[in-house]
């Protein structure tokens, strides 16, 4: 797993770890982002367990374990936080905020550590970073794609965590952190947003928030980041993407009468 | 590595899977039990159809014999509890094993990285140690580099600290568990005692049944199908205790740190 220092100034970093090409296959590929201020780290969709050992050992080059003080999810997703548990058991007086939808569901990660979230209010929170003086905010980003969903943003280095938002699925020889090309980068964000994306309001009333913060990078959970021009070019994209309502062949969807009587047996 | 610490996994899963059998074998004795019990109230009925005297002792023995499930229900409810206790402790067994596994593959990673081409040297003596946190820390402690941040190494012991505390939890709720194991065969011993007065209660009433003038065939037949519930019983308290020989066993390795 790589991990890279995007931003650092003032006492504060923004760390990002992804492109594990150790990473089993069967797994979708995610970029954890993390921040660091004055030696204290909050950890944003920490991923799955499946990846924890790759995380901890990247985080641990940045941060001591027990400086680890907060953790935000921006959805009930496996990959965004199944390794909650091991997180907790490891920094037992970690801040765990999470979508209020989802507490109760988050919980079922639990493997028996006791588990106490902090529900992020549907119109948003401001998290604190442990005892600093920094804090991010959570940035409402409903039905996209999960119905309690967040993205987060840190004024200090002025960059937002999307999310699902903006993630794409890129090839195993890709390997760059950063979008190089717009144009080309859409074939591997499009199929991505037309299916795991329900709502067009939801994501137009998103790219319009986003318009207002104005933030300098636009940090996925999949795929690379935009930065400058892009994210004007990609909130442009995102407006104009019809998402939502199925659009795919309607005959895949079929059954024939021959496999509906294998089912049924007759 | 990986291969070593999935290997436990399994040996816990194999103590987990000899908790479900255990528990299904509670079940059969409760069911042999009951069973045993229906065939004595009816031999109390039929006992009490007999005019005179002569059915009055079958009257004691079936009054007896139906006794005898009542008097297993503690034992019988205190296994099934056992099983569910079992296997509410193997599986945090099985979860401390997996934080065990995510937390020294994370060390492990990390020590690949920073150690190089030195640490792949040492990798069967690792191996060797790899349930053992504090001879892993002894081993790779000198490998590190002088220069190393602080922060990296207050983080390494930080992780074989926290390795050692899940290892010891780990290893404490296995104690839990061989615990538990005996306490089932003293409750197994207390099942077999009942075994043994049923077949001598059995013996009798075939004993009285040849003095009868009538319906000797009925208690003879009763007798018979005693019997056979008490051959029943045996077998599966010689299956149970074969179950808690192969978990023992499965302790044993676990806490050579060894797969069966």
């Amino acid at each position: 797993m790589k991990s890279e220092i995007i931003f650092n100034e003032r006492g504060h970093r923004w760390v990002v770890l992804g492109r594990d090409p150790q990473k089993p296959e069967q797994i979708i590929d995610t970029n954890e982002h993390f921040i660091i201020h004055d030696d204290q780290a909050l950890l944003m969709d920490p991923g799955g367990t499946e990846i924890f050992p790759q995380v901890l050992s990247e985080i641990t080059r940045y941060v001591k374990i027990e400086n680890i003080t907060t953790i935000v999810a921006s959805h009930q997703d496996p990959d965004i936080v199944s390794s909650l548990a091991l997180w907790l058991d490891l920094c037992p007086h970690v801040k765990v905020y999470c979508p209020k939808l989802w507490v109760g569901f988050i919980a079922h990660f639990g493997m028996g550590t006791k588990m106490e979230l902090i529900p992020i209010p549907d119109n948003g929170l401001s998290i604190p970073l442990g005892t600093t003086k920094a804090s991010i905010y959570a940035v409402p980003a409903h039905y996209c794609h999960s119905s309690g969903n967040f993205s987060f943003f840190d004024p200090i280095s002025n960059f937002l965590f999307s999310g699902d938002i903006g993630a794409a699925l890129l090839p195993a020889d890709e390997s760059n952190l950063f979008i190089q090309n717009f144009q080309s980068h859409i074939q591997y964000m499009e199929g991505f947003h037309q299916r795991w994306m329900p709502s067009q309001a939801a994501l137009r009333a998103w790219t319009r928030r986003v318009r207002m913060i104005q933030p300098d990078l636009i940090c996925p959970q999949h795929g690379s980041i935009f930065k400058q021009n892009q994210i004007d070019e990609f909130l442009g994209w995102l407006e104009k993407l019809e998402v939502g309502l199925w659009k795919g062949d309607d005959q895949e969807q079929e059954l024939s009468m021959e496999t509906w009587m294998q089912w049924k047996h007759i | 590595m990986e291969e070593n610490l999935l290997n436990y996994q399994k040996n816990i899963t194999g103590i987990f899977g000899v908790g479900v059998q255990i528990l299904n074998l509670a079940r059969s004795f409760d069911e042999l039990l009951q069973k045993m019990e229906l065939h004595a109230i009816n031999g109390v009925i039929q006992a009490n159809k007999i005019s005179g005297v002569e059915g009055k002792p079958l009257v004691t023995l079936g009054a007896s014999l139906s006794t005898l499930h009542r008097q297993m229900i503690p034992e019988i409810e205190g296994l099934k509890g056992g099983c569910q206790q079992l296997s509410r402790i193997t599986t945090i067994c099985f979860v401390a094993a997996k934080r065990y596994y995510q937390y020294t593959n994370a060390s492990l990673l990390w020590c690949t990285q920073v150690i190089g081409e030195k640490f792949k040297e040492h990798e069967v003596k690792i191996q060797q140690n790899i349930l053992n946190p504090q001879e892993l820390q002894k081993i790779i402690l000198p490998l590190l580099p002088h220069a190393l941040h602080s922060i990296e190494k207050n983080n390494f012991s930080y992780l074989l600290k926290k390795s050692s505390i899940n290892l010891m939890e780990l290893r404490q709720n296995l104690e839990e568990v061989s615990e538990m194991f005996r306490s089932f065969i003293t409750k197994i011993r207390q099942i077999t005692m009942v075994t043994r007065t049923a077949r001598y209660i059995s013996g009798c009433i075939a004993v009285n049944a040849n003095t009868l003038e009538k319906k000797s065939d009925h208690f003879k037949g009763l007798s018979e199908n005693m019997e056979t519930l008490v051959n029943q019983l045996d077998q599966k308290q010689r299956e149970f205790l074969e179950h808690i020989d192969l978990g023992n066993r499965y302790l044993q390795q676990l806490d050579q740190g060894e797969i069966l």
